[in-house]
């Protein structure tokens, strides 16, 4: 087992947060990791967020992420971004694009709106609306208006797609379309998760440890095609870049230092960001919205963020071998496995103490009745 | 670099004093972040209502005791830098 460390120091401040300013939604999207008891909490008034955006700014958060539901379903969209702006942080928004008309381009060329935004993503799930609408239904034409309007007006805008069943034969078109078409400097990529509403349909969706390897496989070749424009921070790619790393370490009896092998060490987020949620909830995350730190209407975020017990346990997971967990003891890969998402853990075991069956590498191998996954691509000559 | 020159903190910029290591200083116009030790820390301090290089060093001495010789060309060094990243504003 490797070295017991102890936990890392989280960061004294914060640096960021992801806020879901709204749980309200225009479109119902099949893998939402809001679900519906979720969407029934309520939002809070455009004064009560002002009043909480300023707390975050008072912590020195450096940048905020406001997500939703859908951001720009709230109508005082701008006036909550102004108030970032007021609070001296940058920010960046996660939207489905449906709503983003010239009128929008208008608002953000208000006062310090263009310059303070890093980024605006837009969920886009297939080359075209056959495809993209099985996973969010009737919003294809709209949410590519939206794209190319952002991209004629030269905002800093970058797609995510996400993987499922629905769209894993459309991978090469979506790239071309994106890419090629649209002409996005980059795209990036996860994978369906069964979080929220994805639980529901997480059968329809999901893919198995067989479809991560082929989607994983095909994304690697447009990684190599397009060049350094296809990446991703979760997803097919990830956990075969992470599988090999996995070998890797066994083989040479070295360690990697990517993450921090043998433990419950996957995220790292804790220690620099948290979530707030459409009610004024703080989580460590968003995708952990079960798991309630406080009230930022209420509560002292300071106060939270160093000894709030809910944050401390999250952070504490970093810590705890995987030979700990009962049904990982004797698996000869607990030595170089991280768990997987705590987010994804919490919602299909309710504890966040445990492994993600789909981050799995023995799992993974046996499915594919190889014994490495070095076994899936040609050997060289 | 003017003596006569006034260096005011640009009041959008956040200063995050992060462990007894050194501090940073984050300008969210731009996202730039510049790492500062005790010397830049206390730079910044004196330009909260505006100084001069000479009223900066003054102060210096004033409040340390065995400065190093450089102190002069640290000072200029942190000026500059904190003026480009707009972190400072300077007026004659």
């Amino acid at each position: 087992m490797p070295p017991a460390n102890k936990i890392p120091e989280h960061s004294k401040f914060p640096a960021s947060a992801d806020i879901s300013i709204t749980g309200k939604c225009n479109l119902k999207c099949r893998y939402c990791f809001y679900s519906d008891e979720m969407v029934a909490l309520n939002d809070l008034t455009t004064e009560q967020w002002k009043q909480n955006i300023k707390k975050l700014g008072d912590a020195k958060i450096m940048r905020v992420t406001l997500t939703g539901g859908e951001p720009f379903s709230r109508s005082d969209f701008f006036e909550l971004v102004d108030s970032v702006i007021e609070n001296r942080m940058r920010y960046s928004i996660l939207t489905n694009g449906t709503l983003i008309t010239e009128d929008t381009i208008k608002e953000f060329s208000k006062g310090k709106r263009r310059l303070r935004l890093d980024s605006i993503q837009i969920s886009i799930d297939g080359s075209c609306a056959e495809v993209h609408n099985r996973s969010r239904p009737d919003s294809f034409d709209r949410t590519v208006r939206g794209l190319r309007l952002l991209k004629k007006n030269g905002f800093p805008v970058t797609v995510r797609a996400t993987i499922s069943r629905h769209n894993m034969d459309d991978l090469e078109d979506m790239a071309a379309f994106l890419l090629e078409d649209i002409g996005l400097p980059s795209m990036t990529n996860n994978e369906a998760s069964p979080i929220g509403t994805g639980c529901t349909y997480s059968d329809e969706l999901a893919l198995d440890h067989c479809e991560i390897l082929a989607v994983g496989k095909r994304l690697e070749n447009l990684q190599l095609k397009y060049q350094g424009r296809i990446s991703a921070q979760a997803g097919p790619l990830v956990k075969l870049r992470m599988f090999r790393e996995m070998e890797k370490s066994k083989r040479s009896g070295k360690l990697s230092n990517r993450w921090k092998m043998g433990y419950l060490s996957s995220c790292g987020g804790v220690f620099s960001k948290l979530g707030v949620l459409h009610d004024g909830a703080v989580t460590p995350c968003t995708m952990l919205h079960a798991l309630t730190m406080g009230n930022l209407l209420t509560d002292d975020l300071m106060e939270l963020w160093n000894n709030s017990r809910v944050i401390q346990e999250t952070r504490e997971r970093y810590c705890i071998p995987m030979s700990d967990i009962d049904e990982c003891r004797n698996c000869e890969w607990a030595d170089y496995c991280n768990g997987g998402c705590p987010g994804i853990v919490q919602q299909m075991q309710n504890t966040i103490i445990a492994p993600s069956w789909r981050n799995c590498y023995k799992d993974f191998l046996a499915a594919n009745a190889i014994t490495s996954v070095y076994d899936a691509y040609p050997r060289k000559e | 670099m003017s003596e006569h020159k006034i260096y005011l903190r640009n009041t959008d910029v956040v200063l995050r004093d992060e462990d007894d290591s050194g501090s940073l200083l984050y300008n969210p116009d731009t996202g730039q972040v510049l790492v500062i030790n005790e010397t830049g820390r206390f730079i910044w301090d004196l330009c909260k209502i505006g100084s001069t290089i000479s009223k900066i060093l003054e102060q210096f001495n004033n409040s340390y005791k065995d400065l190093p010789e450089s102190l002069q060309e640290d000072i200029n060094n942190y000026l500059t830098i904190m003026t480009e990243g707009g972190f400072l504003a300077s007026s004659q």
